[in-house]
């Protein structure tokens, strides 16, 4: 497993996007909320791949952040300048219908002998030639009031075991288990099931080998700290 | 002209806080080295204030908004300084190193950079970034801010975009 430290170091290796550092201008315009998505784009595509500027720029949002609550003239951050709570009511209604008919978009052709239409369609694609279906979880998701139990999840045909991987609020890994030949396994011992969001999938091991491939990641929050019930 | 610009009592507090925040600021993220130069940075922020104010008439119709660009261009230029600062006494610090450079360890950075890379290329726009600004050190709240995302989106995109790189690293041979 690379640690984040090792990755975060590689990173600061790769060319930054674009030659020249952010000027003057620019910084102003970055920090004023002025200029389209269109012109900010390549502007932070720079920044967050230019130490140099990644640190100014830390820097620049937290001149931002406290300048408006002395004064008045600084721009409001931006999470309190956005969509009024009125639409926001009518735009989560709107995405609670989408997802109703994306469900049934979904689960109708499984239902039927058509092929399955894969999961997350947002993650990339690295499941070629994979020789199992990918896992589907079962437990836990969502909002828990106690620390979950275990994991389970469907077992699928072709598998030879399973691994599960579990990630921290971060995206860090925190425990992945040895490989499993049933399709549950209690919550690790050696994890304190503290309150906070968690992360995990499950990965299904080919028995005619190759690689394994992976659940869609599944979170849960647990609101509670305690021993696992 | 010389019109002397607002010299108000409002007018001096807000560069005072002005300066005192953006000392608190570049002491905090360029780190403890930054500490040296800390005490003078509050009175180099005023000095810049006020020079710039003096011949302003703009300041006149929009104090507030034009003393925030100000302040923001300080700060770049405070940073940008205490950077180069950095970078001079490392390669000062590498002349007088004689000991052999870790050329294993260099190599091994520079070509885990450049799988790390590849596989940024194959994340989706906004997965991409989240993790971008993950591994370039940013906390999920400077995320939020920096794509104007919601607290709930910015920690899945960072998580999800995380777990996505380590997976496509795994694929090339790098035990992600």
């Amino acid at each position: 497993m690379v640690e984040l430290e090792r990755l975060r170091a590689a990173y600061r290796e790769i060319e930054p996007a674009g030659t020249d550092h952010l000027s003057d201008e620019q910084w102003e315009r970055l920090a004023c909320d002025e200029g389209d998505r269109v012109e900010r784009e390549p502007v932070l595509e720079h920044v967050l791949s230019c130490p140099q500027c990644s640190q100014v720029y830390r820097g620049v949002l937290a001149v931002r952040r406290q300048a408006h609550t002395f004064d008045p003239g600084a721009p409001a951050p931006a999470r309190e300048t956005k969509r009024p709570r009125m639409w926001r009511g009518l735009l989560a209604g709107l995405v609670a219908a989408a997802a109703v008919v994306a469900v049934i978009l979904v689960i109708r052709p499984q239902l039927g002998t058509s092929p399955t239409i894969p999961s997350g369609n947002e993650s990339m694609s690295l499941r070629s030639g994979e020789s199992v279906a990918s896992p589907l979880v079962v437990s836990p998701r969502g909002e828990l009031s106690a620390p979950p139990a275990g994991f389970s999840w469907q077992a699928v045909p072709g598998a030879r075991g399973y691994v599960v991987e579990l990630l921290g609020e971060d995206g860090e890994p925190v425990w992945t288990s040895d490989e499993l030949k049933t399709a549950s396994t209690p919550w690790p011992s050696t994890v304190p099931a503290a309150k906070g969001r968690y992360y995990w999938r499950v990965l299904a091991i080919p028995r005619n080998g190759g690689e394994p491939v992976a659940s869609d990641l599944e979170s849960f929050d647990v609101d509670v700290s305690a021993s696992p019930r | 002209m010389s019109q002397p610009a607002d010299r108000s009592p409002g007018f001096e507090e807000l560069a005072r806080q002005y300066a005192h925040l953006i000392r608190a600021v570049v002491g905090r993220v360029a780190g403890p080295a930054a500490g040296s130069v800390a005490d003078d940075v509050e009175q180099q922020v005023l000095m810049a204030l006020w020079k710039v104010t003096n011949a302003g008439e703009q300041i006149i119709h929009h104090p507030a908004s034009y003393i925030y660009r100000v302040a923001v261009r300080e700060t770049v230029r405070l940073l940008r300084d205490e950077h180069r600062r950095k970078e001079v006494a490392a390669a000062a610090w590498e002349m007088e190193d004689t000991g052999v450079p870790d050329m294993d360890r260099i190599v091994e950075g520079r070509e885990l950079g450049r799988l790390i890379a590849k596989t940024l290329q194959e994340l989706t726009g906004d997965r991409r970034r989240a993790v971008q600004a993950h591994l370039a050190g940013f906390s999920v709240r400077e995320i939020m801010e920096m794509f104007d995302w919601p607290y709930n989106k910015a920690r899945n995109l960072i998580a999800r975009g995380m777990a996505d790189l380590r997976r496509g690293l795994r694929t090339r041979g790098i035990d992600g």
